[in-house]
């Protein structure tokens, strides 16, 4: 009964289910599929959305606190402890790290405010972080040492090489949050392990370190903030 | 419901049943789908306010996009599907829309969820669910879909699907080739789910079109049962109807019975009454005076008399115990009887006849007999007697004899007689139906030797009924044998004796009237009695025998008379009471004899002589019975046996 119930059920539908019918429900799935077309766009675009970099420093700065290993090639790696964006960076330096192993020194600064809360540091982020080996995890109060280098983005990494000169800086992800094969990972992996290089600039996808509204506190710094 | 009918062909009904099995799976899907899908948006809003609730800047944060992209584009997403699953479920335009859906809400959980490698499998379960609708087709919207969004992404943006801003042919080949290879399989199995289902449907339609073929079958031996059942109660009202009639005819034949049987016994007490002053009178002639000076034609004649009217006698007796039998109501006896002494008595009664035919008689013992067998000793007589009688009857010379065996073994042990004569034998048409009753050779044979032809015929009921039979072993112009086997009764403790050890026992001859004078000397006698012939033969017999005879003409007048003299303390021996009178008869003179207390013995005396009679006639009070007509020495034996009884007492 219950499927001759359906019989008639779709009968009925079938007789109700005329060409203007079809009609409205193909022009109605047309308007949804391009609604959705345009949310994916959207979101690509913001995905895609990248920060201009400030001036990145061509060499090691000697105003930085920050010991460089002068037998191998220097990662900088920085972060805001709170961006969501940025555990895809974590993940793709965690390959990163696993590829080069001894051959790279990486450091993770963290940035954190100084009128930070106390619970600034306790972020998944900062949990995955202390997870990768061999990367030695830096508190930069106030961004201090990311102006020192030039950095203003969540994501974003500078290569030296054991000179101290500037071989690639950028993000190491296809996209906002996005983990998968990218060209500044690609850029570290090839000049690290084969000391070849392609190109010595990407994107950075992720939040900035901090605020830019003007008198804030945390607003950038010189370069010679800090310096003792 | 399309019904299915035996003309329609099978596989129409098959295609139909497919059909709707195919559009059940259908909508049944499409509610699991907006199920799913509703549950997928709500999971990926959850899942993004947990990985990326905010975007930060600094320390300022601010909703993330992701959230707004979970919330809108998601719901958009499963928005239309949904509303189709709801409204138009079933149909193609849904399934696929569910199909275009899915795959849009795997794109956006794998952006949500930062492109991770484990948030692809999404887009493989959604295929393996997909796959459900067990149509393929679906199956190759979905995976359209993706490869269109790998293609037109990498065409576009490469960055965003695979990192590099240079697009690669072989990497959207590579993603939508393991889509396909998962497809491979879903496809492979919806085709074989889908044959499965042809199968199913097509044995569906075969059992439906069985179901039909059975209850067609079901009606058709309900109707032809229904017909039987019509046919049935129509014989049964005919087989009640003539049951009915059979009742009726039953009853119609029983009252004739009843009819038959008071005829008889009134046939029987007419007769009876006058023989019984025919004979006694005719014995009171031949013993009283000097009869011995008497002429030789008067003597002859009195007893031409007597022999006609002991004939007349037999013949009712007969007739008597032949309707008894037809009626089922004979009974026999079971008593002690000595074969030995039952055939010498019937030789004795027999001489006289032999003598006047000059015929020989002899018996002969086949081995040891036992000296008492347990039967009805009158009844065997009677057989006996009845055969004795025909052969003498029938054998002009010669003589008879009579051989004895005891046959068998164990438990049916039987007594055999033969009687065997030298007479004139029985022809084969006779010995037909020799048996049956009022049947003789012809009617010459009645007027020659006489008999009503009843004796063989009562005598092989008789025979039957004391457990044996009676049949013509022998029969031809040098003589006739016939033999009666009989049940001797249970032999386990009797004694088997050679015939020269039977102990002969004298025969006691009929006493004459002279030598039962004064036996009943000072018994008073009341004969109620209301035919006078009868009142002056047994007051005659009972006063030559010595005893003390007042008559009363009716029950009421013997009442009385008994009455006034238990009243004067001189009270009857002996009341003589006949049981059919005018004003009041026997019965009710005896019933009330005994409701008033009288003790004396009373004796009923009636031509009935049918076996109810006697019961009658003892619940009505009486003490012993005798029939008419009257055997003087059982009489006046009888009267003597309860007079002094009722002295001793």
């Amino acid at each position: 009964m219950e499927s001759n119930s359906h019989i008639q059920h779709a009968g009925f539908r079938n007789a109700t289910y005329t060409t203007s019918n079809r009609t409205i429900l193909t022009a109605m799935f047309a308007v949804w599929i391009s609604l959705v077309g345009a949310g994916f766009l959207a979101m690509l675009i913001y995905q895609h959305d990248a920060k201009p970099h400030p001036e990145i420093v061509s060499r090691w700065p000697n105003s930085t606190d920050i010991s460089r290993d002068s037998t191998r090639c220097n990662l900088l790696v920085f972060l805001h402890p709170r961006c969501a964006c940025s555990l895809a960076t974590l993940n793709e330096l965690a390959r990163i790290q696993s590829q080069c192993q001894d051959q790279l020194a990486i450091k993770i600064l963290m940035y954190q405010p100084a009128d930070a809360e106390a619970d600034w540091l306790e972020s998944p982020i900062v949990d995955l972080a202390e997870q990768i080996p061999g990367a030695e995890r830096i508190v930069d109060r106030d961004g201090v040492e990311a102006s020192r280098f030039g950095a203003n983005t969540s994501g974003q990494v500078i290569l030296f090489d054991p000179n101290g000169s500037r071989v690639f800086t950028g993000g190491i992800t296809p996209s906002r949050a996005h983990e998968g094969d990218s060209i500044g990972r690609q850029t570290i992996e090839s000049y690290v392990c084969r000391g070849e290089i392609s190109v010595d600039y990407a994107k950075t996808f992720g939040c900035p370190l901090w605020d830019t509204k003007p008198n804030s506190p945390s607003k950038p710094r010189t370069l010679n903030d800090g310096v003792q | 419901m399309m019904a299915f009918s035996e003309n329609r062909p099978i596989n129409d009904r098959a295609r139909e049943l497919l059909e709707e099995h195919r559009t059940a799976i259908y909508r049944r899907t499409d509610r699991m789908f907006a199920w799913l899908m509703l549950f997928q948006w709500i999971a990926g809003l959850a899942i993004t306010l947990w990985i990326s609730p905010h975007t930060w800047a600094g320390q300022q944060k601010f909703v993330h996009p992701h959230i707004w992209a979970a919330l809108f584009l998601g719901g958009l997403i499963c928005s239309f599907p949904v509303l189709l699953a709801w409204k138009l479920p079933g149909t193609t335009l849904t399934r696929h829309t569910i199909a275009v859906g899915q795959a849009l809400a795997s794109s956006l959980l794998i952006h949500l969820m930062g492109g991770r490698i484990e948030s692809h499998f999404h887009i493989f379960g959604s295929l393996a669910f997909l796959a459900f609708y067990r149509d393929w087709t679906v199956l190759v919207t979905a995976s359209l879909v993706v490869a269109a969004d790998h293609f037109f992404r990498g065409l576009i943006w490469p960055e965003s699907i695979y990192g590099i801003s240079v697009f690669g042919w072989q990497r959207s080949f590579e993603h939508t080739a393991w889509v396909l290879f998962e497809d491979v399989f879903l496809i492979y199995t919806c085709l074989m789910s889908c044959r499965e289902m042809t199968v199913i449907a097509n044995r569906r339609a075969e059992m439906e079109r069985m179901q039909i073929e059975v209850e067609r079958e079901v009606t058709d031996r309900t109707r032809e049962i229904e017909l039987q059942r019509l046919v049935l109660e129509e014989s049964h009202q005919r087989l009640q109807r003539q049951t009915n009639e059979l009742r009726s005819a039953i009853e119609a034949a029983e009252g004739a019975n009843r009819a038959k049987s008071a005829f008889l016994a009134n046939m029987s007490h007419e007769i009876r009454t006058p023989l019984t002053a025919i004979l006694g009178f005719a014995d009171v002639l031949l013993e009283s005076g000097d009869i011995g000076k008497a002429p030789t034609e008067r003597v002859e004649a009195i007893d031409t008399i007597r022999r006609n009217g002991a004939h007349l006698v037999s013949l009712i007796n007969d007739l008597l115990d032949l309707s008894k039998i037809e009626a089922g109501k004979f009974q026999t006896e079971h008593l002690p009887c000595s074969l030995h002494r039952l055939i010498a008595d019937l030789q004795q009664l027999m001489q006289v006849r032999l003598d006047e035919k000059k015929l020989t008689f002899s018996t002969e013992y086949l081995g040891p007999l036992p000296e008492m067998i347990q039967t009805d000793p009158t009844r065997l007589r009677q057989i006996l007697m009845n055969l004795l009688s025909n052969s003498i009857k029938f054998t002009p010379s010669g003589g008879i004899k009579i051989v004895i065996n005891l046959i068998g073994r164990g438990n049916d042990r039987k007594v055999q007689l033969d009687i065997s004569d030298t007479g004139i034998g029985i022809s084969d048409a006779m010995r037909e139906k020799l048996f049956q009753p009022f049947t003789q050779e012809d009617g010459s044979m009645s007027r020659r030797f006489g008999g009503t032809g009843l004796g063989l015929t009562i005598s092989k009921q008789f025979a039957k009924l004391l457990g044996g039979d009676l049949v013509i072993l022998d029969t031809s112009s040098q003589g006739t044998t016939f033999r009666l086997t009989i049940d001797p009764g249970p032999l386990q403790n009797a004694t088997l004796q050679q015939p020269d050890k039977f102990v002969e026992t004298p025969r006691q001859t009929p006493r004459k009237l002279a030598e039962l004078k004064d036996i009943l000397a000072n018994v008073r006698v009341l004969l109620v009695e209301d035919g006078p012939d009868n009142q002056r033969l047994i007051s005659f017999l009972l006063k030559k025998a010595g005893a003390c005879v007042e008559i009363a003409e009716n029950g009421q007048l013997g009442y009385q008379a008994a009455t006034n003299a238990s009243l004067r303390g001189e009270p009857f021996d002996v009341i003589l009471m006949d049981m059919q009178m005018p004003i009041m008869d026997g019965y009710t003179a005896a019933t009330k004899l005994r409701q008033d207390k009288y003790e004396g013995p009373i004796i009923a005396l009636t031509a009935h002589a049918m076996a109810e009679d006697r019961n009658r006639c003892v619940e009505a009070g009486c003490t012993d019975y005798t029939t008419k007509p009257v055997d003087r020495e059982k009489l006046i034996d009888l009267i003597r046996f309860h007079s002094h009884a009722t002295s001793v007492t």
